[in-house]
C-alpha cells in the first residue's frame, strides 16, 4: 500500500474539501470549530507559560555559589598553543566576541560562583596574613634527601629541570638569573601566594636549597635539547644547566620548588573562545569574570606575561567525574622580575608592538620618548624594576592583547579591584615575606610598592561604577549597605544617595515602583509601607558625588522573601548591557 | 475529532511538565552542558597555527645563528660581497670526551661563494678560563671585486676567484669577564684566477702584478696573531651599552724562501654604545684602523690580504671591499633609537680612507656617507639588518644582512 504523500496539489485539495459545504462533514459542526479553537488557545497558553515557567528571572537556587560541572571530561585531548601564533593571533587579528556584554559566567548578585577556574577566597571570607602566606601549600616542599633527577629542559631560554623527592613526589626546579640572585624565585613566591589569595588555581610553589651533591640522575631521566628532542639526560647536562643559575656563596643554588599539579596536564587555557572538547566549558573565556577581571590582578602585580602560555589545564577528578581544571602557572614574570632579567620598562606599560608609539618615535628619529621610558627604578637587584609611583592601573598592559582583558567592562573592573582591596597590608607583607629576600630593605620595599600599587587599584576601579556593597533588608524593612571605595578611603564620602523601591515580578520582570524616591546622606532606607507583602523587592540606589560620576548609575538590588527574613538574589550594577538579568 | 481533543490535553498536559525540567539555576545550567557534551569535537589547530607551533616545537627560528648542538641553518653570516647566503652546519660533543665539541658547516651563496668549515673545539676549559680552537677551512669567493691600491677609480673594477685553504689554532685566555687574550697559529695557502662575474674584466686582464702584488704567485703562509680583547659591551650580539677594544697584532710569513710575501699586521677596533633612555637610545662610535707592512724590505703584501673598507660593515656609501692600501682608518658614529621592542631605527655616518702609510691618510680626504637602517631584533641579537648608504658618490647602496654592524 502506497502512503499518500503531501504536495502542494494535495494540500489545496484539502482546503477546497473543506470550504465546500458539500463535503462538510464534522468540520462544519460548530462545537468542533469551539473545541479547535480551544484547543489551538490552551497550547497557545500552555507554550507561553511553560516558556516563563522555564526562565524566571530568579531560580529559587539563586544566586550559585557554585557553578555545577555536571559532565564528565575525560576525553579532553592534550593540546599545544603555539606562542609566537598566539602572539600574531591576540595582537593583529583580534579573536574572541568583543560584544559589550556582562560576563557571563556570574550569578545573579554579580560574584562568580566557585568553579574549576576560581574558588572564592580574599573578599569572601576573612583571609589572615598566616593563611596568605600558607597559600596553595599542602607540604613544606621537597622531602629530605637525594632529588632524581627525571628531567631536564635546555631551550636556552629557560632552563631548568624535573625532580622526585624520597617520597616519589615531582618537583619542577626553577633558577634565579646570575645578574638577579633571589629575582625570579622572590617573584614566583609572591605572587604565588597573592594568586592564591585572590581565588585562582596555583601550584604549590617553595623556596629549596639545591647542592649539586644532591642530585642523582635517574636512569631513565631524558633532557629536552634545543630542538626540541628528547635524549638521555647525563651528569654533564645537568652541570651544564647549573652554569646559567645563580649560585649562592656556599655554592648552592636557591631555586623555586614548584609541585606537579594534580591530575593530566592537557595543555593551556585560551583567553577566548572555549575547549572544544570540554563539555563543562559553556562560557567564552573573554567573557568570564574571573579572566577579565585577572586585568586588575595582572596590572597589580605586573603579571605582563598574563597570557596562556602560562596557564594550565589539568584534568582531575571530582565528585566521580573527570573535570578540566584550570590554573595560573609560572610567576617568574611579575612584579620587577622578567625571569631571566630585571623586568623591561616597557612591561606593563605598552604591548610588545603598538602602531601608534612606533610610529611616532620611528619619525620624530627617537625625540619622542615614551613616558615609562624615564622612569626610575631603585638599585635592588633582587625585586628588579618594580615601582608604584608611575603605576597608573587603567593604563596597565600586558605583552599583547588579551581578550578577557579587552573586554573587562565596568563591573568586572569593579569586582576585581574589591578583591585586590580585601587583601590586607598584613597579608601582602606575608606573602612578600615567604620569599626569604635575603636584603631586609628589599622586604621592606617590595611590601609597599604593592601596598601602593593596591591603593592605585582601588583608586581607580573601585568608582568606575556605583560602589555600593553588602546589601541587606531586615524583615522590618531596614535596607543597609556601604560604600566600599568610601570605607576603603578611596574615594569622599557621597553627597548623598537616592533609593527607589518596587516591587518585583520575577516572571515578567516588570518593576512597579511603589512610593517616592528617597534621599538620605548614609546608602540606608526604609522600605515604604506595604511592599513587603511582595515576595520580590527592588530597590534601585544612585549615589550623588561630584568627583564620581559613574556612582550617579543606580545599582539594582532585588531581595526574596524568604523563611526568616529577605535573602539578596540580585545584583545589577551596569544595567545598559546586555547580559543576564539585564533586560529586565 | 478525538484524537485532536486527545493531542491538545496531552500537549497541555506536556508542556508544563517540559518547563517544569528547569526548575533551578543548577538544572539550566546543566542541560547546556548535556547540550554541549553533544557538539564536542578535539581542536584542530589552521595550517598558519601548525606551521607556527612547529617552528615553536623545533625552535628553529631560536636557533638560527646560534651554532648550538646539533644541525642548523646559516642564513647569511658569510663575506662581504658574497650575496645571500645560505647552509647548514651540525655541532657536536666530540665523542669519549665532554669538553670538546665539533663544528662542521657547509654554505653556499647566491654569487657562487662556497665555504666548507670543520672545526673542533673546547670553550669551557679551566671553567670558561681557557678556549681552544682548532679549524681547517676551504672556501672559494669567486667574484671578489679589486679597483687597485689607494685612490682607485671604480672604472678600473675588476673581479678575481680566491680559493684559499687554511689551518688555524687558537688558545684564547678569559682572565676577567671584560678582558681575554690569546694567540692565534695558522697556515694560508690562497690561490687567485679568474672571478666569474661577466659584467667586469678579471683582475688578470685589467691588473698587473705591481699593481696587484700577489697576482701572478700567491704564497704559501704561516701566520701568528696575538690578541688583547677588552669586551664590556651589554650584549655582544646587539649591543645597546658598553663597549670593546680589539688589539691585533700579527705576522704572516711567505714560505717561499724568498719570502717576498712575508708581513707584519695591526688592527685596532674600538667601539663605544653611550645608552640614552635605558638603552632605548643609544649612540655607536667606532674608530677602526688597521696597517700592514711587508717583513723585509722590498717585500710586498698580496693585495687580497691587504686592510680593505667599503660595505655593509665599514663604508655603508660605497661598494664592498671598494678601497684597499697598506692602511686604512675607519669611523663610524651611528645614533639608533627604538621604535618598538623588536625593531631599532638608525642613522649612520661612515666616513675612512686608505693609503701607503697612516701619514697619507687625511680627514679632509675622507671618504663619507651617511644613510639610514632598521634592525630586527631581540634582546641578544640582530636577526635581521637593512641599511641604505647614501651620500657617498656612487649612489645609493643597499645591504641586507642577518648580523650586526658593530
Amino acid at each position: 500500500m502506497r502512503h499518500a504523500m503531501i504536495t502542494p496539489t494535495t494540500r489545496r485539495r484539502h482546503r477546497g474539501l473543506a470550504r465546500n459545504p458539500a463535503n462538510c462533514s464534522s468540520f462544519c459542526n460548530p462545537w468542533v470549530r469551539l473545541l479547535r479553537a480551544a484547543a489551538i488557545v490552551a497550547v497557545v497558553a500552555a507554550v507561553a507559560a511553560g516558556t516563563h515557567a522555564a526562565q524566571p528571572v530568579y531560580f529559587p537556587d539563586d544566586p550559585i555559589a557554585v557553578d555545577p560541572e555536571t559532565q564528565d571530561a575525560g576525553n579532553v585531548r592534550e593540546w599545544a598553543l603555539s606562542d609566537p601564533f598566539d602572539f600574531v593571533e591576540n595582537t593583529f587579528l583580534k579573536p574572541g566576541d568583543r560584544t559589550p556584554r556582562r560576563a557571563l559566567n556570574i550569578n545573579t548578585i554579580d560574584e562568580v560562583p566557585d568553579s574549576s577556574w576560581f574558588t572564592n577566597r580574599a573578599g569572601a571570607q576573612p583571609l589572615s596574613a598566616e593563611e596568605v602566606r600558607r597559600g596553595p601549600d599542602t607540604t613544606t616542599g621537597p622531602a629530605p634527601g637525594k632529588w632524581t633527577v627525571v628531567s631536564g629542559k635546555s631551550d636556552g631560554i629557560t632552563p631548568g629541570f624535573t625532580i622526585r623527592d624520597t617520597t616519589g613526589i615531582i618537583w619542577f626546579i626553577k633558577f634565579d638569573p646570575e645578574s638577579n640572585p633571589e629575582m625570579a624565585t622572590g617573584a614566583e613566591m609572591v605572587s604565588t601566594k597573592l594568586f592564591w589569595a585572590l581565588g585562582f588555581h596555583v601550584p604549590e610553589n617553595h623556596l629549596a636549597v639545591l647542592r649539586r651533591d644532591n642530585l642523582v640522575v635517574a636512569e631513565n631521566a631524558t633532557i629536552r635539547d634545543i630542538k626540541g628532542k628528547k635524549r638521555k639526560l647525563t651528569d654533564a647536562d645537568v652541570d651544564q644547566l647549573l652554569t646559567r643559575g645563580a649560585r649562592q656563596d656556599d655554592g648552592t643554588f636557591r631555586v623555586i620548588a614548584s609541585r606537579a599539579l594534580p591530575g593530566k596536564p592537557v595543555g593551556p587555557y585560551r583567553y577566548y573562545g572555549t575547549r572544544p572538547d570540554d563539555p563543562n566549558d559553556i562560557h567564552p573565556h573573554e567573557h568570564r569574570r574571573e579572566l577579565r577581571g585577572l586585568r586588575v590582578f595582572s596590572a597589580w602585580l605586573n603579571h605582563d606575561d598574563s597570557r596562556s602560555i602560562n596557564s594550565l589545564d589539568t584534568i582531575v577528578e571530582r565528585q566521580g567525574r573527570k573535570v578540566v581544571w584550570h590554573h595560573l602557572i609560572d610567576f617568574g614574570s611579575t612584579l620587577g622580575s622578567a625571569s631571566l632579567y630585571a623586568q623591561k620598562p616597557r612591561a606593563g606599560n605598552e604591548y610588545i608592538w603598538e602602531a601608534r608609539p612606533t610610529v611616532i618615535t620611528a619619525l620624530t628619529l627617537g625625540l619622542y620618548v615614551r613616558p615609562w621610558i624615564r622612569v626610575e627604578y631603585p638599585d635592588i637587584k633582587s625585586l628588579g624594576n618594580i615601582e608604584a609611583a608611575f603605576f597608573q592601573p587603567e593604563a596597565w598592559k600586558p605583552e599583547y592583547p588579551n581578550q578577557a582583558f579587552v573586554n573587562a567592562q565596568a563591573d568586572d573592573l569593579f569586582w576585581a579591584a574589591r578583591k585586590t582591596m580585601a587583601i590586607s597590608d598584613e597579608a601582602i607583607r606575608a606573602a612578600v615575606e615567604s620569599a626569604q629576600y635575603s636584603d631586609p630593605a628589599a622586604t621592606a620595599y617590595l611590601s609597599d610598592v604593592i601596598i601602593a600599587r593596591r591603593d592605585k587599584v582601588g583608586l581607580a576601579w573601585l568608582n568606575v561604577v556605583n560602589p555600593l556593597v553588602d546589601f541587606q533588608l531586615s524583615p522590618s524593612g531596614a535596607f543597609t549597605s556601604r560604600n566600599i571605595a568610601v570605607d576603603t578611603r578611596r574615594a569622599l564620602p557621597a553627597e548623598s544617595y537616592q533609593a527607589r523601591w518596587g516591587r518585583f515580578d520575577n516572571t515578567t520582570g516588570a518593576v512597579t515602583a511603589v512610593g517616592d524616591a528617597q534621599n538620605a546622606t548614609l546608602p540606608t532606607f526604609q522600605a515604604p509601607a506595604g511592599i513587603l507583602d511582595h515576595d520580590f523587592v527592588q530597590i534601585e540606589i544612585a549615589s550623588v558625588s561630584k568627583t564620581n560620576p559613574a556612582w550617579a548609575t543606580p545599582v539594582r538590588v532585588r531581595f526574596r522573601r524568604a523563611a526568616d527574613g529577605w535573602q539578596l538574589v540580585g545584583v545589577i550594577r551596569t544595567p545598559d548591557q546586555t547580559g543576564p538579568d539585564s533586560s529586565r | 475529532m478525538l484524537r485532536l481533543f486527545a493531542l491538545t490535553v496531552i500537549l497541555v498536559g506536556l508542556l508544563p511538565g517540559l518547563a517544569a525540567a528547569q526548575q533551578t539555576r543548577a538544572e539550566l545550567l546543566e542541560q547546556q552542558r548535556a547540550a554541549r557534551a553533544t557538539e564536542l569535537h578535539p581542536y584542530e589547530p589552521g595550517k598558519v597555527e601548525k606551521a607556527l607551533l612547529y617552528l615553536d616545537e623545533t625552535r628553529l627560528l631560536e636557533r638560527l645563528g646560534q651554532r648550538l648542538t646539533g644541525p642548523y641553518p646559516i642564513i647569511g653570516d658569510f663575506t662581504t660581497g658574497s650575496g645571500l647566503a645560505l647552509g647548514v652546519g651540525f655541532r657536536h660533543g666530540l665523542p669519549g670526551t665532554t669538553t670538546f665539541e665539533v663544528d662542521t658547516s657547509v654554505i653556499g651563496s647566491t654569487r657562487g661563494y662556497k665555504a666548507i668549515n670543520f672545526e673542533v673545539m673546547a670553550p669551557r676549559l679551566l671553567n670558561g678560563f681557557l678556549e681552544l680552537r682548532g679549524a681547517t677551512r676551504w672556501w672559494d669567493y669567486t667574484q671578489e671585486d679589486y679597483f687597485g691600491l689607494g685612490e682607485s677609480s671604480r672604472s678600473d673594477r675588476a673581479d678575481y676567484r680566491y680559493e684559499a685553504l687554511g689551518v688555524n689554532l687558537i688558545a684564547r685566555v678569559n682572565l676577567l669577564r671584560w678582558f681575554a687574550f690569546g694567540e692565534e697559529v695558522g697556515y694560508l695557502r690562497p690561490d687567485i684566477s679568474e672571478g666569474t662575474d661577466d659584467r667586469f674584466p678579471s683582475v688578470q686582464e685589467q691588473f698587473t702584478d705591481e699593481e696587484a702584488p700577489g697576482l701572478t704567485r700567491q704564497p704559501r703562509l704561516v701566520y701568528t696573531r696575538t690578541f688583547v680583547d677588552f669586551d664590556y659591551r651589554d650584549q655582544p650580539g646587539n649591543t645597546r651599552g658598553g663597549g670593546r677594544v680589539l688589539l691585533q697584532v700579527g705576522t704572516g710569513r711567505d714560505q717561499d724562501p724568498s719570502r717576498e710575501f712575508s708581513y707584519k699586521r695591526t688592527d685596532l677596533d674600538v667601539l663605544h654604545v653611550f645608552p640614552i633612555f635605558d638603552k632605548k637610545r643609544n649612540f655607536a662610535v667606532r674608530f677602526s684602523a688597521s696597517h700592514v707592512d711587508p717583513l723585509n724590505g722590498g717585500g710586498r703584501v698580496p693585495f687580497f690580504l691587504s686592510p680593505t673598507i667599503g660595505g655593509s660593515r665599514t663604508l655603508r656609501s660605497y661598494r664592498a671591499l671598494r678601497f684597499r692600501d697598506a692602511t686604512y682608518v675607519l669611523v663610524n658614529a651611528e645614533y639608533r633609537w627604538e621604535a618598538f621592542s623588536g625593531l631599532d631605527l638608525a642613522l649612520f655616518w661612515d666616513g675612512g680612507d686608505v693609503g701607503t702609510t697612516l701619514e697619507q691618510i687625511r680627514l679632509d680626504e675622507f671618504k663619507t656617507g651617511w644613510g639610514f637602517g632598521m634592525r630586527f631584533n631581540t634582546n641578544r641579537r640582530v636577526l635581521m639588518r637593512v641599511d641604505v648608504g647614501l651620500g657617498g658618490p656612487e649612489g645609493p647602496r643597499l645591504f641586507w644582512k642577518f648580523s650586526p654592524v658593530f
